[in-house]
């Protein structure tokens, strides 16, 4: 077993060496982490100081997409851990810090709380949509997104809905709103919030058929991220899955090289290299393999769906795809989701997609990717 | 609205992008008897946050940072670790401080060595490195007892982990130690030469410098039970006694008296003191062989009733090896017992090869010196 391998020890060749680069952060957090931290310190009962300091450790999270800010910002609300009576703020922090690590049903309970508390909370709203969305609740996220049309700007409230009209049956319609909101509305919105409407919009596109729109949507985005110098996983991944489709791994290759660092984007520039038969394609297969074995080493379920694709992009394991993406399903069913559980089925055993196939057509998702599948999952049944 | 954006870039991150990798430690110990050794890596990253390394402030970990913080990073590891058999403390030390690279960068690699005041089947691991900085901090514990390993996690809501180092289920121990029994009188050479000299004179004994052939099959076959039977018993008095620390005898003379045993079985095979009542000789003698191998067996630190259990599972092994080899050799030995070729071939010689190769064993065990190679 790798995990128990010991990994060698050495003493570096000076005292020069340099053994560890810490996060590049905005130091006008870090230097307000500093303060808040003494605070807490000094009392340890302020409400308001923690929940600070916690909102600190998450904005910082999502600048460098660092795990380990979440863990800080989880031990600053500890005196709340599992309490009913926690801080409506408190009770969002900790929905956050659920939700990462794929406790949607906990995230959920903490949203539908803070929300009997004070109904117009418009960020827990968009929170609930969003593990609504990520479980395949799909009426319950279309009302969490329905409740935010009267507390914050169209372009949220639109994107949110378009999002789930779009996985619901009503691809065009979503398009088509969403480019309307583009052009109309995000003239003034933040830069951020237009980088997901693009990002959302492109997943659509592809969805649709449309290659040309999803890949102008997802620059759209990627250029306004790399304007701002702000790093958004989600879209590169999303981006990447959609290059890796057309056939462009090494553009693929090119532009993930700096963030080998997060795993989901590792995984598709290791799927690339592997494409292009890239010199350190082996090599970043490994880097992931031990990557995953230590996520489970500590008990984390997070890593299902990468697993579950690189054991079939990469390992070609269709058994064991099969069962991670199974399992997987079990927590998470998003269009990337289906995808998995129907090309791991497809390749080893096509009974096994039923339950996902009877989800498509419940919920109505237009996915050209699924239908494909499903075509070749249905010649399946009639040789059989 | 400023919250509302500030949830929003997150939830994008939903998906399972999950860079980099949350913070662990890798806290591997070896335990054998009251005596543990290990390493302990922790991340650079985690120990700038518990102790500080970055002295220049440039974000950048030199090998020469680590090194002037060697005492911080190694007392407050240490003070967040603790081991404990039954209620006492074991005495932990850092041994060597060196880097070691995970699949996330580099980590400080603390050797740990330690020592119990007394061995105690309730071992406690007790952990708090980091958990009141991260609270999705984990401690990766691999804890190897001799061979038998176990993986296990702490995390802020799990400490504390007790492991009960007696505790297994018994009959797959019994089963192990069964095992060990035959293994024993197999590889034990000391035990199958003592036996061969026992059996040898079975079939045909000397009594006034004549061989006198056994009468029948049926009595040499009882005395062969009896005589093997007895030395078990034996074997397993003394054993249980010396393992349950009720007698004490000096480890090497006990050795050399078995080499001793062995000598005289082989001389009273050609010229006989005891003619009759073999099994008592093999009683007595049993006694000082069980005595000889307590030694291993109380090393293991089994609870009383694993170790009643195990011995009595041993010594059915040894019993069982035992009647094995003579159900092969009696039948043999019976059909050629009137043979010359048995009696000067075979017992004769045989019984002086024991007879040398005992003298030998009890001088290198009385003088604590090498002769032979096993």
């Amino acid at each position: 077993m790798p995990a128990c391998v010991q990994a060698q020890t050495y003493i570096p060749e000076s005292a020069e060496t340099v053994l560890a680069t810490l996060p590049d952060t905005d130091p006008s957090l870090t230097d307000d982490i500093r303060r808040l931290q003494q605070a807490v310190a000094e009392q340890p009962d302020s409400v308001e100081l923690r929940v600070r300091l916690a909102e600190h450790h998450i904005a910082l999270y999502r600048q460098t997409d660092d795990p380990r800010y979440n863990g800080y910002a989880q031990a600053a609300i500890a005196p709340w851990r599992e309490d009913v009576d926690a801080p409506t703020r408190v009770l969002l922090i900790r929905a956050h810090l659920n939700q990462q690590r794929h406790a949607f049903a906990l995230a959920r309970a903490d949203l539908q709380l803070a929300l009997e508390r004070d109904p117009r909370n418009a960020q827990a709203w968009l929170a609930l949509s969003v593990v609504e969305r990520v479980s395949g609740r799909l009426a319950n996220a279309h009302k969490a997104c329905a409740a935010l049309l009267t507390l914050t700007e169209t372009l949220v409230s639109g994107t949110c809905l378009a999002d789930i009209a779009s996985l619901a049956g009503k691809a065009p319609e979503a398009f088509a709103t969403l480019d309307r909101l583009l052009q109309a509305e995000s003239v003034d919105s933040a830069d951020h919030l237009r980088r997901w409407a693009l990002t959302i919009q492109g997943e659509v596109a592809w969805r649709l058929g449309e290659p040309e729109l999803a890949l102008q949507a997802f620059e759209g985005g990627l250029a306004l991220a790399e304007a701002n110098e702000q790093f958004d996983g989600y879209l590169l991944s999303a981006w990447a899955d959609f290059m890796l489709e057309q056939g462009r791994a090494q553009a693929v290759d090119r532009r993930l090289e700096p963030y080998d660092q997060s795993d989901a984007l590792l995984l598709r520039r290791a799927i690339a290299a592997k494409r292009i038969n890239h010199p350190n394609a082996g090599a970043m297969a490994d880097t992931l393999r031990r990557r995953f074995a230590a996520s489970q080493r500590r008990g984390d379920d997070v890593h299902l769906r990468e697993q579950a694709r690189f054991a079939l992009d990469i390992d070609n394991k269709p058994s064991e795809a099969l069962w991670l993406a199974q399992r997987n399903w079990a927590m998470q069913k998003e269009p990337a989701d289906v995808l998995l559980v129907l090309r791991a089925a497809l390749a080893f055993n096509p009974a096994a997609a039923d339950p996902v196939v009877a989800f498509v057509s419940e919920t109505g998702l237009q996915d050209v990717r699924v239908q494909t599948l499903l075509e070749r999952l249905g010649d399946t049944d009639a040789a059989a | 609205m400023n919250r509302m954006l500030f949830v929003l870039v997150g939830l994008l991150a939903c998906g399972g992008v999950h860079a980099h990798k949350p913070s662990d430690s890798y806290l591997n110990l070896s335990l054998s008897g009251q005596t543990v050794v290990g390493r302990w890596d922790i991340a650079l990253r985690d120990l700038e946050l518990a102790v500080g390394l970055d002295a220049d402030g440039n974000r950048r970990i030199t090998w020469g940072e680590v090194q002037r913080q060697r005492n911080a990073i190694t007392s407050h590891a240490l003070s967040h670790l603790q081991l404990t058999m039954g209620d006492q403390t074991c005495a932990l030390e850092a041994d060597g401080l060196q880097i070691t690279d995970h699949t996330d960068g580099a980590y400080a690699a603390i050797g740990i060595t330690g020592r119990c005041p007394q061995f105690n089947p309730q071992l406690t691991i007790r952990y708090d490195l980091l958990f009141p900085r991260d609270a999705q901090h984990r401690g990766l514990l691999r804890l190897d007892r001799q061979g038998r390993v176990e993986s296990a996690v702490f995390s802020p809501a799990r400490r504390s982990l007790a492991f009960d180092l007696g505790e297994t289920r018994p009959l797959r121990v019994a089963w192990q130690y069964l095992q060990e029994g035959l293994w024993h009188v197999w590889i034990g050479f000391d035990h199958l030469l003592f036996l061969a000299g026992l059996l040898l004179p079975i079939v045909v004994r000397r009594e006034q410098g004549r061989f006198v052939p056994a009468e029948n099959a049926g009595t040499a076959t009882r005395e062969v039970i009896r005589i093997v039977t007895s030395f078990t018993l034996a074997h397993f008095a003394a054993l249980s006694l010396a393992t349950l620390g009720w007698i004490d005898l000096p480890s090497r003379w006990v050795e050399a008296a078995v080499a001793l045993t062995i000598v005289f079985a082989a001389i009273n095979n050609i010229v006989p003191v005891v003619y009759r009542r073999l099994w008592l000789v093999a009683f007595a003698f049993g006694l000082i062989h069980g005595a000889g191998y307590a030694s291993v067996l109380s090393d293991l630190g089994l609870p009383a009733m694993a170790l009643a259990l195990s011995l009595f599972a041993f010594n059915l092994g040894v019993e069982g090896a035992q009647i094995a080899v003579a159900a092969v050799f009696l039948p043999v030995a019976y059909s050629l017992r009137r043979h010359r070729l048995y009696q000067y071939g075979v017992l004769i010689p045989g019984s002086l090869l024991v007879a040398f190769v005992g003298m030998v064993w009890f001088i290198e065990r009385a003088a604590n010196q090498t002769l032979m190679p096993w």
